[in-house]
């Protein structure tokens, strides 16, 4: 075996590791204290961090983990979306109207007929239960935490993503600075599995679901003083209903006190 | 029989429906669709289905093939595979040629033997004339841009165009015609335009067909089966006696026509191989003849005699000079040509009297009135017409050509 | 029953009403709607021409999320197959498989992907190999460096998939 493989082979191994070290974790975590969060800092050796959790703590009450695969952002946002519907039927009703639009939209689009229908049915079939009330709140986490069904309405959340910036083109190439087109970028960063929303995989989520966001930045920048978050899209005036916690490279959803 | 079910058999050109009882075996299937498939035995057809291939003996309803279901139909060649392009050639006459080529009775020349003697390649490669064609990038350019099949490419694919517009880029591209060990050397060193050109769909496959195009004929010509200098020879013969006196202006042929009795090798392969045996080692031949019997080559050299700027430049004085200096550096050729063809042996007459009209031509060659008259488009669209013209007699009255002869 | 399960079975009733050009395709074992069993049919105007390559296609529980795997069981020369039969092309890699580092990402496997898109991948494939990544070296090296012998071994193939 040539270096070049062993490195493959190493690297290999590496995924999987990590993919199997993800998998022991619930793709959607129950709803838990968010003192937890702050039981992962030590005050001594990374007081910036240990800080801003205690004053996240001071706003919000709890945190559910999403399972680190790369789909966390669609995920978490997708479950906050959910659990906003499953209170507000008139919610859950807007949100399925938006959802039933968005076949013909990626059709229009060019997204291929086949596939794309079936994911835009199995999902709004879902959903539809939700709306009409047809399933229970266990069933649905259980759905959720099903990989196979909940990685279908993940796929959804994508091609939803993709669609929107797709739709708006101009506005959001000049933000892809690598030389790529938006078509590729959508095809390469959104539409694949398993990879990780940056800017615009936010902006597009969040506005191809009219759902807005805030989200916390729980990184080194942050100040220890103050609200330090971000709303999306910037101009929202309203403070958004769903909240997410970011860590470097991963989103988990919190909730206000 | 009322409920018959329509079936379509889909091949990748056409598609064609039957209407058959439901419980019909693949055999009776086959009968139905050989009344709609033309040329075609009953062997040679094979119906796919749910990715198998299914067997005569099994029925549509085993199958599940229902009303309206479609099926692939693919009729098999009759003979094995085809041959690969390197080593295609031309097996029959074209009608406009009907008669054997009395000199052209060539083997089909072994390019795959050529293309495992890197010696032998090398040689024709540095043949001069090979040589000077090759590396007029003018003359390449206009070569590739009359190749039906690099048209569709540059269609398909505009940005490739630029290619030809760099001289780099054609001279490597020309070196990858000349040398596949530069070719591979190329890939190596993903050289950025060959890449760029690969990776646009059908570009490698262009690229092949042209090598196959223009590399392969060359090595076919070189064998002395083809003799290259056939067409000229004939014509020149019978042309001057024709019409003594007239002399000059139309006279010389064009060596660069539609190739005489392309082909008859295939018949009398046996024979010239023979002959290329005794011969030893075949000498490499500016073979051009030669190069003109590929079918490829010779509906682009066609074209590019229709094109007057390509015939200016074939016919550019140092064209004429390389092409003559080959033949005089090489006094034997001629003569090794004539002595391996079956025909020239057979006719001792007919070889001396090739023999002297040798020097005359040579001469032809070197009077500047003449280059100048050649590189005249209207001059060539003559001999282009003087061909037609013997071929027709050919076809007609070969008798009146023998007189002549 | 798994959404997989569903689609694929979607797909499979539609691919036997109406086949797409160039391959066949059903089950291997009707009992299992994971495996199914392709025949391409050789490409016109390639080497590959006249030749009928049987290959399994695998899919996994979670496809579409992750492709499936593609294998000749026919003999097939070609660079990008290795000498098992695996069909190497970047749209079958998932995009977390980073060692095809090399690879132009926008070929990767995406869940729109289909048994036709990933078939006619294959069928480009054949007419056109990428040497970039060859997963048979030799093939790779034989097509370029002796393309003659290289073509004899494709046209053996051709002849061995017709006796099959």
């Amino acid at each position: 075996m040539t270096d070049a493989e062993n490195e493959i082979e190493l690297q290999d191994q590496q995924f999987k590791q990590i993919e199997n070290e993800q998998k022991m974790f619930p793709l959607v975590a129950d709803r838990l204290p968010f003192d937890l969060v702050i039981l992962d800092y030590d005050a001594e050796t990374s007081p910036d961090y240990y800080n801003k959790a205690k004053e996240l703590a001071n706003t919000y009450g709890e945190i559910r983990q999403i399972r680190g695969d790369g789909n966390c952002f669609y995920r978490a946002v997708f479950v906050g979306i959910l659990e906003v519907c499953m209170k507000n039927e008139e919610k859950a009703k807007q949100f399925l109207e938006t959802c039933l639009g968005w076949n013909d939209r990626l059709l229009k689009l060019g997204f291929p007929d086949w596939t794309t229908n079936d994911f835009c049915e199995v999902f709004t079939d879902w959903f539809k239960k939700v709306v009409n009330k047809e399933t229970t709140s266990e069933k649905i986490f259980d759905d959720l935490n099903d990989d196979s069904q909940s990685n279908y309405l993940i796929i959804f959340m994508r091609l939803i993503t993709s669609g929107y910036l797709k739709e708006h083109s101009e506005d959001y190439a000049p933000f892809i600075d690598d030389g790529r087109s938006l078509a590729d970028y959508c095809s390469t960063e959104i539409e694949a599995m398993w990879k990780d929303a940056d800017h615009l995989g936010i902006s597009g989520l969040v506005l191809a679901t009219g759902y807005n966001i805030r989200i916390e930045y729980m990184d080194r920048t942050a100040a220890p003083n103050g609200g330090w978050h971000y709303d999306i899209p910037a101009d929202c005036n309203e403070t958004p209903e769903i909240s997410l916690l970011y860590r470097p490279g991963h989103y988990d959803i919190i909730y206000h006190k | 029989m009322t409920d018959l079910i329509k079936i379509n058999a889909k091949t990748p050109t056409a598609t064609y429906d039957v209407e058959i009882a439901p419980g019909a075996t693949v055999s009776e299937l086959k009968d139905q669709l050989l009344t709609k498939v033309a040329n075609a035995t009953k062997s040679q057809l094979c119906v796919i289905y749910t990715g198998k291939i299914l067997k005569d003996e099994e029925t549509l309803d085993q199958l599940k093939i229902g009303d309206g279901y479609t099926v692939h139909l693919v009729v098999r060649s009759a003979a094995a595979p085809r041959p690969a392009p390197a080593a295609a050639a031309p097996t029959q006459p074209t009608p406009q040629q009907p008669t054997p080529n009395i000199f052209g009775a060539g083997a089909m020349p072994s390019a795959q033997s050529m293309m495992n003697n890197p010696e032998m390649m090398r040689q024709v490669m540095d043949n001069p004339m090979v040589q000077s064609m090759l590396s007029n990038p003018e003359f390449m350019r206009t070569m590739l841009t009359s190749n039906p099949q690099f048209q569709q490419m540059l269609e398909r694919n505009p940005e490739v165009g630029h290619i030809l517009n760099d001289p780099s880029i054609m001279r490597q591209t020309m070196e990858m015609i000349r040398n596949p060990n530069m070719f591979q050397e190329m890939m190596r060193n993903h050289d950025l335009a060959m890449r760029n050109l690969q990776g646009i769909p059908g570009g490698e496959a262009a690229l092949e067909r042209l090598y196959n195009d223009v590399q392969a004929p060359l090595l076919n010509s070189t064998t002395g089966g083809n003799n290259p200098f056939a067409s000229l020879r004939n014509e020149a013969g019978r042309d001057r006696s024709d019409r003594a006196g007239q002399e000059n202006s139309e006279a010389l042929p064009n060596p660069w026509g539609p190739p005489a009795g392309a082909g008859a090798g295939a018949a009398t392969g046996t024979a010239s191989n023979e002959s290329v045996g005794n011969n030893q080692q075949p000498t490499p031949v500016p073979g051009l003849g030669g190069m003109l019997n590929s079918p490829g080559m010779s509906s682009l050299m066609q074209q590019m005699m229709s094109n007057p700027e390509m015939t200016r430049s074939l016919f550019s004085p140092e064209m004429m000079r390389t092409m003559r200096e080959t033949m005089r550096s090489n006094p034997s050729l001629m003569d090794s040509i004539i002595g391996a063809s079956p025909a020239g042996q057979a006719n001792p007459q007919l070889s001396n009297l090739m023999r002297q009209r040798l020097p005359e031509m040579l001469e032809m060659m070197e009077n500047p009135e003449m280059i100048q008259a050649m590189q005249n488009p209207r001059v060539a669209e003559a001999f282009r017409q003087i061909q037609e013209g013997v071929s027709i007699l050919r076809t007609e009255a070969p008798q009146l050509l023998g007189m002549m002869g | 029953m798994e959404q997989s399960s569903l689609l694929l079975k979607k797909q499979l009733a539609e691919l036997r009403r109406v086949p797409v050009d160039g391959f066949s395709a059903g089950l291997a074992d009707d009992n299992d709607i994971y495996k199914w069993e392709v025949l391409v049919i050789g490409p016109p105007d390639t080497l590959y021409e006249g030749g009928f390559f049987k290959a399994i296609l695998d899919f996994p529980r979670d496809y579409p999320q992750k492709p499936p795997k593609m294998k000749f069981t026919s003999e097939i020369w070609h660079p990008n197959i290795d000498k098992e039969g695996n069909v190497c092309i970047s749209i079958l890699h998932d995009p977390g498989d980073d060692k095809w580092g090399y690879e132009r990402p926008e070929e990767r496997w995406l869940p729109v992907h289909t048994v036709e898109t990933i078939l006619l991948s294959v069928i480009s494939m054949l007419t056109d190999p990428n040497f970039e990544s060859p997963a048979n070296v030799d093939a790779a090296k034989m097509q370029r460096e002796n393309y003659t012998d290289f073509k004899k071994k494709v046209a053996q193939c051709v002849r061995k998939s017709q006796e099959e």
